[in-house]
């Protein structure tokens, strides 16, 4: 079960992580790059993307950043997803399955895709290095329940399958506490913080 | 030509809450005003980011992003009236794109689709 670090002690206290690095998560990953602009006007997107903005500057200074490639496809997908979703309601007659012609062919979906992606390929160039692991999968697919989000599963199976001093995750999903090994849970999320002051599982 | 240190104005190198976005965005309009208004026409001014640490795209949006929707200007018509001055490359390109979707959001809106609901589906994760 994972211990619980509570982001805003960590800043606040100014001390370190007790790991050497650190993974994120997509949920991270959107809140802090906010893609749509959401921070404009969504209450937790604006309340979370200057945090996480704080702290990932802060930890840089101290940690290696990491990611894994399938929450780099998750985040590619949800930028692909949000961009066909707005075209769809601004323009007539498009579909998901225009995407391609869109991005070839209309100046002004490519110019707003093209911004988006290349945020999407500075956030792993420069902040979250992708970090190639080796889980097992043969286990991994034995080991995955269908009530669990299979992204998720592949993602903590990467961290996990790690030495104890990558053992961190920042993430916003709840999900992520009620998982059976011991890792860091470093979280803005004060449901998250709550129940690991319940269970005594807060480790900052 | 009049330059305003971002950072002097706002009194912080971390440009990263809405209210300091605003703060900016309000001095811009102010400037914008007095500009227009004088006679002579005055030079365009620049807003100098030198010794930032970091900028947040919560930042951007309720500066740039407001701006250019409440003006009704693309990246290129925004930069006609005044210089930005000692933005990194990549900070240069997110105000870019806080333009672009404070731009689409506006759109949007005025269809009258509700955003919160819209992105609802999209933030899944």
């Amino acid at each position: 079960m994972p211990k619980v670090i509570n982001a805003e002690n960590l800043i606040q206290q100014k001390e370190k992580l007790p790991t050497e690095a650190f993974f994120v998560d997509t949920n991270t990953i959107v809140y802090l790059n906010d893609p749509f602009g959401e921070s404009e006007s969504d209450g937790l997107v604006t309340e979370l993307n200057p945090k996480l903005s704080r702290l990932y500057n802060y930890l840089a200074n101290h940690h290696k950043c990491y990611c894994t490639i399938e929450i780099a496809f998750e985040y590619y997908h949800h930028i692909k997803y949000g961009t066909m979703k707005n075209f769809k309601k601004l323009r007539n007659n498009i579909e998901y399955s225009d995407f391609k012609k869109l991005r070839k062919t209309d100046t002004e979906f490519h110019d707003i895709w093209n911004q988006r992606i290349r945020k999407f390929k500075r956030a792993f160039e420069k902040r979250f290095v992708l970090y190639n692991s080796h889980v097992d999968l043969e286990k991994l697919i034995i080991s995955y329940k269908s009530e669990n989000d299979f992204v998720d599963h592949l993602f903590y199976s990467s961290v996990i399958s790690l030495p104890d001093q990558f053992r961190c995750i920042l993430t916003y999903d709840e999900d992520f506490y009620n998982y059976a090994e011991d890792f860091y849970l470093l979280t803005f999320n004060p449901k998250i913080i709550s129940l690991a002051k319940r269970d005594d599982k807060l480790y900052m | 030509m009049k330059t305003i240190s971002v950072v002097s104005l706002l009194g912080t190198t971390a440009l990263l809450t809405a209210e300091k976005g605003i703060e900016l965005f309000e001095k811009i309009i102010e400037l914008l005003k007095a500009h227009h208004e004088s006679s002579p026409p005055l030079e365009k001014f620049i807003l100098n980011f030198e010794g930032y640490e970091y900028v947040s795209s919560t930042f951007m949006n309720r500066s740039f992003g407001r701006l250019c929707v409440d003006k009704d200007w693309t990246v290129a018509k925004m930069k006609q009236h005044f210089f930005i001055e000692n933005l990194i490359e990549d900070d240069m390109e997110d105000l870019e794109l806080s333009i672009l979707n404070a731009r689409e959001r506006s759109k949007l809106l005025a269809k009258g689709i509700d955003l919160r609901k819209h992105y609802a589906s999209v933030y899944n994760y």
